[in-house]
């Protein structure tokens, strides 16, 4: 998995390129904890580039979603295809996450 | 519950009276309970009846046995003097057969073991043996002196020596030995017996009725404490009964010990279900507390963080356990802040402070804005702090502020334009009507440019706005793309540019904002002759595949880095490449053509070369898609 940032504004935004599953969620996780912890929180996550999550993945972006939780904040995905937010709709894992159609939407959500 | 109080006893009366009726309850209960002293009283002088009886029984037997061996005693001296007399006679008158049949069936008759008559030189003259006789014929006269009176008194025999005295003959020793008889009188058996009986009765009854007793008091206890729960009410403690009651008395206790067991559970449950809902009370208001988006912080007189939430936590990058009971200048390294705090903490009338801290050399590393104000809870008095992160709103003002310097900057050049050309064309209106045409021509151009500034400003503003909405139609590709051409040809042609258009026969209508679609393209071909030098060539191509559409614009111009070929869909970015710098634009175009693409489900993308040419593609989805 290729995990691109940029950002916008103060905001950063991550962009995963390929599945979230197996061991790739595990790198995953641990990058996007440096990153929220070292922008204090202002991240946003492009799903645009995943195709698919599997379990492990979506055990992981619930974790980071909790981990954000005690801080008061939320897990900000944007662009997601339809599958995954299905997948995302039918485990009940939808409260959990703030969903954005795009980018742009997900970062104006930090003003 | 009823009271016997009258109408004008006061409190102290009524007190005093239950404190009466209490001790005397108290003092009935516990003659109930235990041994009295009166049951004690009767216990012992039963018990004294029962040995004085026994001890009754004893001594009369002692004096039956007594008084039986006495008169054995005398009965057996009363026959050896009466045989003594007699053998004295027999003796001297030689009667010797009939003195020894009197001497064997006096034996016989007296029962006497011993029973014979000796001469001083022991021969046996006779005896109640006739076996023992040593001398057959009475002597005419012997020798010696028969010993004096004397008797022995053995266990249960008496020993009697009768001296003898035969006038011409001599003297002789009647010995006799008797049993004493110690056994009772056969009268006092059924007697005794009954009063063994009668005692053994008595004792009996006397256990029954301890027995009894007991019973009856452990259910007589009971009642009472039955009743005095009925008319007052009790302390369940006062109400155990002494064990030694018996069974009833053990069962009544541990009816009590079960009923207080089970108010005990019922306090701890009711404890731990107001625990509980303390806890729920808690955990809701830490949940709550952590919730808030806002950095939380309270610090106490000793400037120590008392109470920190996880997004204070997060905005002062530490671990919450951290920063817990720690120094405020630990966790927060600003000097004003911790002014504040201490001002805030020691002084509970202090102002509300702000203070907006930059974590970095950049803005983007982070803006933390601090409000520290006094908080007083009865006595004491905290400091809260409450921390905002600011960042994106700084970035979005300096964006903002940056949006209105460039986009006054893009209108004032077209204005200007406008007004020297005006001017120039009213100077020259009627000596020069060529020279006053051009200038007209100039501000038509410089108008069509700031009509088009003007709109990318106005999309641009909504899209940051989030109000740019789509007005979806039918959109004929064709005659779109035709317009598309003759808009630009001009321009073209002015840079020698090649123009050209490669369509399929037959392009598919869109459900598409007409205007914004239009708007997209119209950006993507104007930078393509912007970014193209004089004689170079523009291909703008459409390819329908199944289920999208994309229309590219392919260029011979400058190109673009890779390191700026995401950043050129920023707005207001400008390219870096110095062939680029004297190209007028606002910075707009291409972040809106992408954030049109966007809205109807589709994109833009770019690959360029630098140097050699860039080709911007829009692709726009088919199906059609809610945006």
């Amino acid at each position: 998995m290729e995990i691109k940032t940029q950002y916008r504004g103060a905001v950063l935004v991550v962009r995963p390129a390929g599945p979230l599953a197996g061991p790739d969620a595990d790198t995953f996780k641990t990058a996007i904890q440096g990153f929220v912890r070292e922008n204090l929180g202002r991240v946003v996550i492009d799903a645009s580039a995943l195709p698919y999550v599997d379990s492990k993945g979506l055990e992981t972006l619930s974790d980071i979603a909790e981990e954000l939780a005690l801080s008061g904040k939320g897990l900000k995905l944007c662009a997601a295809n339809e599958t995954v937010r299905q997948v995302i709709e039918l485990t009940g894992l939808s409260p959990q996450f703030e969903h954005f159609e795009d980018t742009n939407s997900a970062v104006r959500s930090f003003l | 519950m009823q009271t016997d109080r009258p109408v004008t006893a006061g409190p102290e009366a009524h007190s005093d009276a239950l404190g009466t009726r209490s001790r005397l309850f108290a003092m009935r209960r516990e003659l109930l309970r235990g041994d009295s002293l009166f049951a004690l009283i009767i216990f012992a002088v039963v018990a004294l009846f029962l040995v004085n009886l026994v001890a009754s029984i004893w001594r009369n037997m002692v004096f039956q046995k007594d008084v039986t061996q006495k008169a054995s005693v005398q009965q057996a001296k009363a026959v050896g003097t009466m045989l003594a007399r007699a053998a004295e006679s027999l003796m001297e008158t030689n009667g010797l057969s009939t003195l020894r049949r009197t001497v064997a069936e006096t034996a016989l008759e007296y029962n006497l073991r011993v029973c014979r008559i000796l001469l001083p030189n022991g021969a046996i003259l006779a005896d109640a043996d006739p076996a023992a006789i040593t001398l057959i014929d009475l002597p005419a006269s012997w020798e010696g002196e028969a010993p004096a009176y004397a008797e022995e008194f053995a266990r249960q025999s008496a020993r009697f020596a009768y001296p003898l005295t035969i006038p011409g003959r001599g003297s002789a020793t009647l010995r006799i030995a008797a049993g004493v008889d110690d056994r009772l009188d056969a009268s006092l058996v059924p007697q005794t017996s009954q009063m063994a009986i009668a005692c053994l009765a008595l004792a009996s009854m006397l256990l029954v009725h301890r027995h009894s007793r007991f019973r009856l008091k452990a259910i007589g206890a009971i009642h009472e404490i039955l009743m005095a729960v009925r008319d007052e009410g009790a302390d369940i403690s006062t109400l155990e009964l002494d064990p030694k009651l018996g069974a009833e008395a053990v069962a009544w206790n541990k009816l009590l010990g079960d009923r207080q067991a089970t108010q005990v559970r019922s306090a701890i449950q009711q404890v731990k279900e107001v625990a509980h809902e303390k806890s729920e009370s808690a955990g809701a208001f830490g949940a709550a507390f952590d919730a808030v988006p806002s950095g939380l912080a309270f610090v106490n007189r000793a400037l120590q963080i008392e109470h920190v939430n996880g997004a204070a936590a997060v905005f002062l990058q530490a671990a919450r356990a951290q920063l817990l009971h720690v120094p405020v200048a630990t966790a927060i390294k600003d000097e004003r802040v911790v002014a504040a705090v201490r001002e805030a903490a020691e002084n509970p009338a202090a102002k509300r402070a702000v203070i907006e801290v930059e974590q970095g050399c950049t803005v983007t590393a982070g803006v933390l804005r601090f409000a520290v104000v006094p908080i007083r809870d009865g006595q004491s008095h905290f400091a809260l702090v409450t921390i905002e992160d600011i960042t994106q709103q700084r970035v979005a003002t300096a964006a903002m502020n940056s949006f209105l310097a460039k986009a006054a900057h893009e209108l004032r050049t077209p204005l200007t334009n406008i007004r020297l050309f005006v001017e120039e064309a009213l100077e020259h209106c009627e000596k020069n009507p060529v020279a006053a045409s051009r200038c007209l021509n100039v501000v038509n151009d410089e108008t069509q440019r700031l009509d088009r500034t003007v709109a990318e400003i106005l999309s641009a503003s909504q899209i940051e706005a989030g109000s740019f909405e789509l007005k979806r139609d039918d959109v004929h590709l064709d005659e779109m793309l035709a317009k598309l051409k003759a808009d630009h040809e001009a321009q073209a042609k002015e840079k020698r540019i090649a123009y050209e258009f490669d369509l399929p026969p037959k392009l598919p209508i869109l459900q598409a904002d007409r205007d914004k679609i239009a708007l997209a393209l119209h950006n993507l071909v104007g930078n393509a002759l912007k970014y193209t030098l004089d004689g170079g060539r523009i291909v703008v191509s459409a390819q329908v595949e199944k289920s999208r559409l994309s229309v590219s614009v392919s260029d011979t111009g400058i190109g673009i880095s890779p390191e700026e070929i995401e950043k050129v869909f920023e707005k207001f970015y400008r390219s870096k490449n110095p062939l680029a710098t004297n190209v007028k634009g606002s910075g707009l175009g291409l972040p809106i053509a992408r954030e049109v693409a966007r809205l109807h489900g589709g994109d833009v993308v770019a690959e360029s070369e630098l140097g050699k040419g860039s080709t911007f593609t829009l692709i726009l989805p088919l199906v059609e898609e809610s945006a």
